[in-house]
């Protein structure tokens, strides 16, 4: 069995009375997409820091193909990279020289070429000879990915990538990086506040919360835990038959017209309810089911503390 | 430490100055009016005081290099902390010492650039050449550089301490040193309470070695070794001060809320 891409092992951060990052474990496999998520303060970017030798941790072991970053931090920086929108490029450089210059920091031999192959699939060409400031946002983002793709890293971590971008650059930009993603083969540890994105795009996501991984599951199991859906339907027929058959349920129905109800209740009691009420001579005119979304996993976590 | 990473910190330099306005204008456009003004002041008053034109352009040109130097060393580190891109650096597998030494010939080499065309014009259009010190003008140099290098780590390490609260201080800290370092004046210019603090300063040695050697042919050989002796302390102190903050401004998160 291959070593796994990154292995974590009780990474700890504490800053004064503030336990930042609490003995949290992790492991991202070749290939895997990994969503880090959580509110505000959970942690995430501490541990992105640690991750990248920007911030020393107090406890713990990191682990980059099965050498510890502390003592081989070279060969591990070397394999991996970084994309983010609140890290940018220097403003004053042009794209090409700033591309130049990490290609030489990562000592890309066939720099010409690769940032020839980026800069084309990116669709960043016609911006090469501008200075970085004149890029507008999304342009920005674009040559961001194109420096964290420059040494075909291994794994690339990516923060918030999307942050503040208009929603049609953010969807073109997910696209991008899923199909690069399949193309060069890369592991990635991605940050988000933006659900779908993680949705779409990880294959597992891991929930901090005050320092701690609270669960670490695929989104579908992920939604599966909170187990609630939303069903909607528009009828003809008695109220009050629907509330005695509810309440022998032991459900409760929320009614925002006469003739329309909204229920909580698990997937799996969809069919019984249906059935039952078809049962009881209630016409159903319309159906709506809204199964929980990965935001409904990550409201309930940032309000519980856990699942 | 690499070699192709100090390499590509200096095309950074070299992109960078090429690119930078900002960066023409400190170093090259004001310098060299402030030597032009310097120049026709030192004219006009050479006519009542022999030699006291080539002290002035001396003193100016001997500060300049160390104020280059330290400017070179410190700016770079606070332009990636504008651009926001001081993380992006450091997690690449460049670390702070090829960062640094980059730097520092970059430094050289704007140095040169600058004190070299200050230097040409000097001798037309003042009848002053610094080359007539002669080769123990390069031990000035490196020494003076050296020194300039010390004040840029002490100040990189600040930033990292303090943030850019302190940014100004890459301009200003030096100047702390230029009148107790008799740039354009003897010691006995100063009045005897301070003139101690002129002895702390590597400059100071430099600066007299070179005016008597310029009036009276000779070098101040002691001076110059004390001057070495002050630069090593100095240079060291401060790699060891900006490792501290360095360390410092990574265990507390300083240093990637400064990068973002």
């Amino acid at each position: 069995m291959s070593l796994p891409v990154l292995s974590v092992k009780h990474l700890t951060k504490q800053y004064g009375d503030f336990l930042a990052v609490d003995h949290i474990s992790f492991e991202i496999e070749e290939g895997q997409i990994l969503g880090l998520l959580g509110p505000n303060g959970a942690g995430k970017s501490t541990t992105i820091q640690m991750l990248l030798g920007l911030t020393d941790k107090d406890g713990g072991e990191i682990q980059y193909f099965g050498r510890n970053f502390d003592t081989e931090r070279e060969y591990c920086l070397s394999r991996i990279n970084f994309a983010s929108t609140y890290a940018e490029l220097n403003i004053r450089m042009t794209v090409y020289q700033n591309l130049r210059i990490y290609a030489g920091l990562y000592n890309v031999r066939d720099y010409k070429q690769r940032i020839t192959e980026l800069t084309s699939i990116l669709e960043i060409e016609e911006c090469i000879d501008k200075q970085f400031w004149h890029l507008s946002a999304g342009q920005k983002t674009r040559v961001i990915l194109a420096k964290s793709l420059l040494n075909r890293p291994r794994l690339l971590l990516m923060d918030e990538p999307t942050a503040s971008l208009d929603p049609d650059i953010v969807s073109k930009v997910i696209k991008l990086i899923k199909s690069l993603q399949e193309k060069e083969n890369i592991t990635i540890l991605f940050t988000s506040h933006n659900m779908d994105e993680v949705s779409q795009l990880c294959d597992s996501v891991a929930f901090l919360a005050q320092g701690k991984i609270v669960i670490n599951d695929t989104p579908h199991e992920l939604t599966k835990t909170i187990g609630h859906a939303k069903l909607t339907l528009s009828f003809d027929g008695d109220k009050k038959m629907i509330e005695d058959f509810l309440m022998k349920m032991s459900l409760s129905a929320y009614y925002p017209h006469a003739h329309l109800l909204e229920i909580s209740l698990s997937e799996t009691e969809v069919p019984t309810i249906l059935f039952g009420l078809k049962e009881k001579g209630i016409e159903i005119t319309s159906i709506q089911i809204e199964k929980p979304s990965l935001e409904d996993v990550f409201l309930h976590i940032s309000q519980h503390q856990t699942i | 430490m690499k070699w192709h990473r100090i390499q590509t910190i200096l095309l950074h330099s070299y992109y960078h100055a090429t690119h930078s306005k900002e960066t023409w204008i400190d170093l090259f456009w004001m310098t060299a009016i402030q030597f032009a003004i310097f120049g026709f002041i030192t004219q006009f008053l050479a006519k009542t005081t022999p030699h006291f034109d080539m002290f002035l352009l001396l003193g100016f040109l001997l500060w300049e290099i160390v104020r280059i130097g330290q400017y070179c060393v410190t700016v770079s580190i606070l332009w990636e902390v504008w651009s926001r891109s001081l993380s992006n650096l450091f997690i690449s597998p460049l670390t702070m010492g090829e960062m640094m030494t980059g730097q520092a010939i970059a430094g050289v080499i704007k140095t040169l650039i600058v004190i070299g065309f200050l230097s040409i014009l000097s001798t037309f259009a003042f009848h002053f050449s610094i080359l007539d010190l002669g080769p123990i003008l390069i031990f000035y140099i490196v020494l003076l550089l050296f020194f300039s290098y010390a004040a840029g780590l002490f100040i990189t390490g600040l930033i990292l301490r303090f943030g850019t609260d302190l940014q100004s201080l890459a301009w200003g800290l030096i100047y702390l040193y230029e009148p107790f370092s008799a740039v354009f004046y003897p010691i006995e210019a100063l009045p005897p309470q301070i003139r101690w603090l002129c002895y702390l300063s590597p400059i100071t040695y430099i600066i007299e070695s070179a005016r008597t050697q310029l009036s009276t042919g000779h070098v101040l050989v002691n001076y110059l070794v004390i001057s070495a002796l002050l630069t090593s302390a100095y240079f060291g102190l401060s790699i060891l001060f900006l490792n501290t903050m360095y360390k410092w401004s990574r265990k507390t998160g300083a240093f990637a809320r400064l990068g973002n």
